[in-house]
């Protein structure tokens, strides 16, 4: 297999993931106003597209740049800046034997995409909401176990604990912003006299932050996914975001709806305002760690606030199999990325 | 947004025109029923019931343009399903009034020795209810507090219409200058009339449902 067709299959890859991403990602941006029934699913896969596509092209830049090359340390300069001191002879020979085009190889980006994309799909095919930034990370420190072995001089930990820090974070604040704006709003809608406008208020700025999410998304999960294509073709970005929001549609379109119906009906009952409050939480959160360039599980944001919402009426209106079932999704998963990666990327090394 | 949804101020107006045919259905029913149990199928009555089918037939037209409307996509779709339910209990009531005069009057059933008083007055307490209910739909739109208020009166004049249709009952089947038949007649006659009541009260816990669900 020469380089042009590893490269080929590093572009095949991305799309997939892009593609997988939609399956499951994306499908937690319509997942509340589906589940809600205040938008038909075709009408939300649309949407969705639109915004997540936007999202990618005017705010992924920062989590594409994490994913691509803030995990796995591959020039001497990084490990210097990284480490605080002077890489050592060995450290440099090492680097220049294991990239020696200073990046990840194209065959450990494409093995990296390849296993977090499969990760995602047997995930969605178990209706378990999950995020393909989880598995793209997860493989993409896979891949480089594979290419270095198991030396931690060539990791970027801080990152990774920031990264690991975050989904376990992100679902709690989501979780925490949901009860807040639900116990809000559920007070506010007590209290006025024209239930009927009230609702269609509510529909309308469902449909809005659902916008907002899937802008969120772009920014965040979609951004981490095609962050390997974005570091090997940086001239290509709007391409790359372009045929990304294209494929990303077409995931939600096919293969969306075991998992949209999994965050919008299986955890918690959701009422218009529940998923209102729902959407913005999960929205805030994605936006606050993109800015700071971490790239987070729009799943565990989504999931978390619509859990919060569910806390608002009590412990008993959540299904705890479901979320236990989710959670254990969200463990298995990373592992299993980085798992399938180290061993496709050594398999396919020895190969070749 | 509202467009986004369909016209809801259409909607809003078909129902209340829909509520006034079926009042009219209602009311020229129970005229009908006042006449021929005075008087027997009289020129008065055939005009009265006339009207009353011709009501509910027009009432049957308006339901058909709101459903029209919902399945073309006016209101949020848990709305849409709620105001189906609704139109379907409101015409009911219009069903029910109708069904009263074909089954007494087009068999010309003998009614004459039924208390007139005391089933005028279950008449009377039927029309107020369907007021109340018609009111409680009508501030539905605006002032959903109001509206619960409204139907929260319907159970009390239910109550009422029960007790008499109970002692009337009573009063028939202890009487011994009547035939069993005739004292099923009756029976049958006085509690499809007061059904009404039961009819009307659960339009109201339809509207109290939708405004439940909505309240937060």
């Amino acid at each position: 297999m020469g380089p042009q067709i590893v490269l080929i299959m590093l572009v095949v890859s991305g799309l997939f993931v892009a593609w997988s991403t939609g399956t499951n990602d994306a499908a937690n941006c319509i997942g509340v106003p589906v589940g809600a029934n205040i938008i038909s699913f075709k009408r939300a896969v649309l949407l969705m597209a639109i915004f997540v596509f936007l999202g990618a092209m005017l705010q992924g830049q920062n989590v594409m740049e994490t994913t691509g090359s803030g995990i796995v340390i591959t020039t001497t300069t990084t490990y210097e800046e990284y480490h605080q001191t002077s890489a050592p002879s060995s450290i440099m020979a090492d680097m220049d034997s294991f990239f020696p085009e200073e990046r990840m190889s194209d065959l450990a980006m494409m093995v990296a995409l390849f296993a977090a994309g499969i990760s995602v799909v047997v995930a969605t095919y178990s209706g378990i909401p999950l995020s393909a930034s989880q598995s793209i990370v997860a493989s993409v420190a896979g891949a480089g176990i594979g290419i270095v072995g198991m030396q931690p001089d060539f990791f970027r930990y801080e990152v990774l604990l920031r990264i690991f820090g975050s989904w376990i974070i992100s679902p709690l604040l989501t979780l925490a912003i949901a009860f807040l704006s639900y116990y809000i709003l559920s007070k506010i809608g007590q209290r006025v006299k024209d239930v009927l406008k009230w609702e269609r208020t509510l529909a309308s700025l469902v449909i809005a932050s659902s916008c907002y999410f899937a802008f969120a998304q772009g920014a965040n999960a979609f951004g981490a996914g095609l962050g390997p294509l974005t570091v090997r073709f940086p001239e290509m970005i709007t391409i790359i975001a372009a045929v990304g929001g294209i494929m990303v549609g077409l995931g939600a379109l096919t293969f969306g709806h075991k998992v949209t119906k999994a965050v919008g009906k299986d955890i918690t009952q959701l009422d218009y305002a529940g998923a209102l409050a729902a959407q913005f939480a999960a929205g805030m959160g994605l936006l606050v760690f993109a800015n700071m360039g971490i790239p987070v599980s729009s799943s565990q944001a989504i999931v978390g606030a619509v859990v919060g919402v569910g806390l608002v009426k009590g412990a008993a209106m959540i299904n705890k199999k479901k979320i236990i079932r989710i959670c254990a999704g969200w463990v298995i998963t990373p592992i299993f990325a980085g798992g399938l990666a180290v061993g496709l990327y050594k398999m396919l090394a020895f190969v070749l | 947004m509202m467009g986004f949804w369909g016209d809801a101020k259409k909607i809003e107006i078909l129902v209340l025109e829909f509520c006034e045919e079926v009042e009219k259905c209602l009311k020229t029913s129970f005229n009908a029923m006042e006449v021929y149990i005075e008087k027997g199928e009289t020129e008065k009555v055939i005009e009265l019931s006339t009207t009353s089918h011709n009501a509910e037939t027009n009432a049957d037209k308006i339901r058909r343009k709101i459903i029209k409307y919902l399945l073309e996509g006016s209101l949020l779709p848990n709305t849409r399903a709620d105001f189906m339910n609704l139109l379907e209990y409101i015409d009911d009531i219009a069903d029910d009034a109708e069904s009263l005069l074909d089954s007494f009057i087009l068999p010309s059933l003998d009614l004459k020795e039924v208390d007139k008083e005391q089933i005028k007055e279950i008449m009377v307490k039927l029309s107020k209810q369907y007021e109340l209910l018609k009111e409680g739909i009508a501030i539905l739109f605006s002032d959903t507090n109001q509206a619960i208020e409204k139907v929260g009166m319907l159970e009390k004049l239910e109550k009422e219409i029960d007790e008499i249709e109970e002692k009337l009952i009573r009063k028939i089947g202890s009487r011994q200058d009547i035939s069993i038949a005739e004292k099923l007649v009756y029976r049958e006659f006085i509690s499809k009339i007061a059904d009404i009541g039961d009819v009307i009260e659960n339009t109201g816990d339809q509207l109290e449902i939708m405004i439940a669900v909505r309240k937060g």
